[in-house]
């Protein structure tokens, strides 16, 4: 045998040997694996391998704990988290667009457009469905926001799935609560304490008792 | 649940479908559990992390280009935040001592004994291993991800996966007997590399 022959036959052992733990799991693309279980039939060594990967795989799996299911509690602290993030997001993102457009617009079309949302503003208050006109959020949201806001404590709340409206309603109206804002994405609704309303942390304990409610937490004032 | 079913779950995620993201959550939750805490060895960190990488998940759906399987991409984000949370720490050094007592103890151990006793070897003797050929095998045995994938979790060279790879069984060769493996394996060629 020539030393080329013998040389080549080498390297196909040391790419067969690297390959085997992936016909092991069985990924290898098909001709990586015809090539692999080729050298497999003419060597001892990488079938004694092979088995040797096989069995360290079934160790592994066999040994791993059983899996851990998510604690209601942490999905709670991802969800609200992404809501966080929602928030932020969508406060960032039309702004640019929405000032462009403002700025692109003539000056008396500017004027005629302010007044108009300001009507549909009134009407929507009118009409106490301030929490769904989305103008609402955007015009309170963007000037100055420490300015804007009433400084009266405000929470963040998730009703449980399937609860009705009217006890929605109840409660709301058992903690003097009104919506400012919601729902987000995530069904998360955040509420305004009105005057005469218990202290935050009595609102909070008596919320997080309730069937109805899935999380009910503080918003702090560095995020309105 | 197939790829196509877990695509079409991210696919609905990047649309900002709630329910969505939480069948995803809990889909994922086992697997990148089991994976944070086999690489970090820190069980203090795992939920974090978890949660940072749903989170992520959750921003980055629609930035997802179906070029790869969603399991691969998910992963990936997982390797490098529990990476970068160890670094955050500045705690990310090896110990392998202190990795004696596998930190997950939850399980009844009863019948489980034998494989108590195995999950204890097997695991010492992973934790013994760099962090980088612990991720491979993982990936390989326990995930089941191929080569090229798992070149991809990692952001390194194909060949730097098989070659970590074939470090790590070098290393993890020399306990198999007390498995239970290798003796019969007809493994007795001597001690090649």
């Amino acid at each position: 045998m020539n030393r080329h022959a013998q040389e080549s036959r080498e390297r196909a052992h040391q790419r067969a040997l690297e390959l085997l733990p992936w016909l092991a799991n069985d990924t290898l693309a098909a001709g990586e694996r015809a090539t692999v279980e080729q050298h497999l039939s003419e060597c001892a060594e990488c079938r004694a391998e092979l088995e040797r990967c096989r069995m360290t795989r079934d160790a592994l799996r066999a040994a791993a704990p059983s899996p851990p299911t998510p604690h209601p509690r942490q999905l709670e602290q991802l969800l609200a988290r992404v809501e966080e993030s929602e928030a932020a997001s969508t406060a960032d993102r039309p702004r640019p667009a929405w000032r462009q457009t403002w700025k692109a617009t003539p000056r008396p079309a500017r004027i005629a457009l302010f007044a108009q949302l300001a009507a549909m503003l009134l009407l929507a208050l009118a009409l106490g469905r301030v929490d769904r006109a989305p103008a609402y959020r955007t015009l309170s949201d963007r000037p100055a926001p420490t300015a804007v806001t009433s400084g009266a404590p405000r929470l963040r709340l998730v009703f449980a799935p399937r609860t009705t409206e009217e006890e929605m309603r109840r409660v709301l109206l058992e903690i003097r609560g009104r919506l400012v804002a919601g729902p987000s994405v995530l069904g998360a609704y955040t509420v305004e304490l009105g005057a005469g309303a218990d202290p935050l942390s009595v609102v909070l304990a008596h919320l997080r008792a309730q069937a109805s409610v899935s999380l009910a937490e503080p918003v702090t004032t560095e995020e309105r | 649940m197939t790829v196509d079913d877990e695509r079409i779950l991210l696919e609905r995620v990047a649309a900002k479908d709630r329910r969505a993201f939480e069948r995803l959550y809990h889909i994922y939750y086992p697997r990148l559990f089991g994976y944070i805490l086999k690489l970090t060895r820190r069980i203090d960190l795992v939920e974090e992390v978890l949660n940072d990488v749903m989170l992520a998940v959750w921003a980055g759906a629609s930035r997802f280009a179906g070029r790869s399987r969603p399991s691969s991409w998910i992963f990936g984000i997982a390797h490098h935040t529990a990476l970068k949370a160890l670094r955050r720490r500045s705690r990310y050094v090896e110990e392998p001592e202190e990795a004696a007592g596998e930190p997950v103890a939850d399980e009844e151990p009863e019948s489980l004994l034998v494989r108590r006793e195995q999950r204890d070897l097997l695991g010492q003797a992973l934790a013994r291993l760099p962090l980088e050929q612990r991720a491979v095998v993982e990936l390989t045995y326990f995930h089941g991800f191929s080569y090229p994938e798992i070149a991809d979790i990692l952001a390194c060279p194909a060949n730097t996966v098989k070659t970590r790879m074939f470090h790590a069984r070098r290393r993890l060769r020399e306990i198999l007997p007390q498995l239970g493996i290798g003796a019969a394996s007809g493994g007795g060629e001597g001690d090649r590399p």
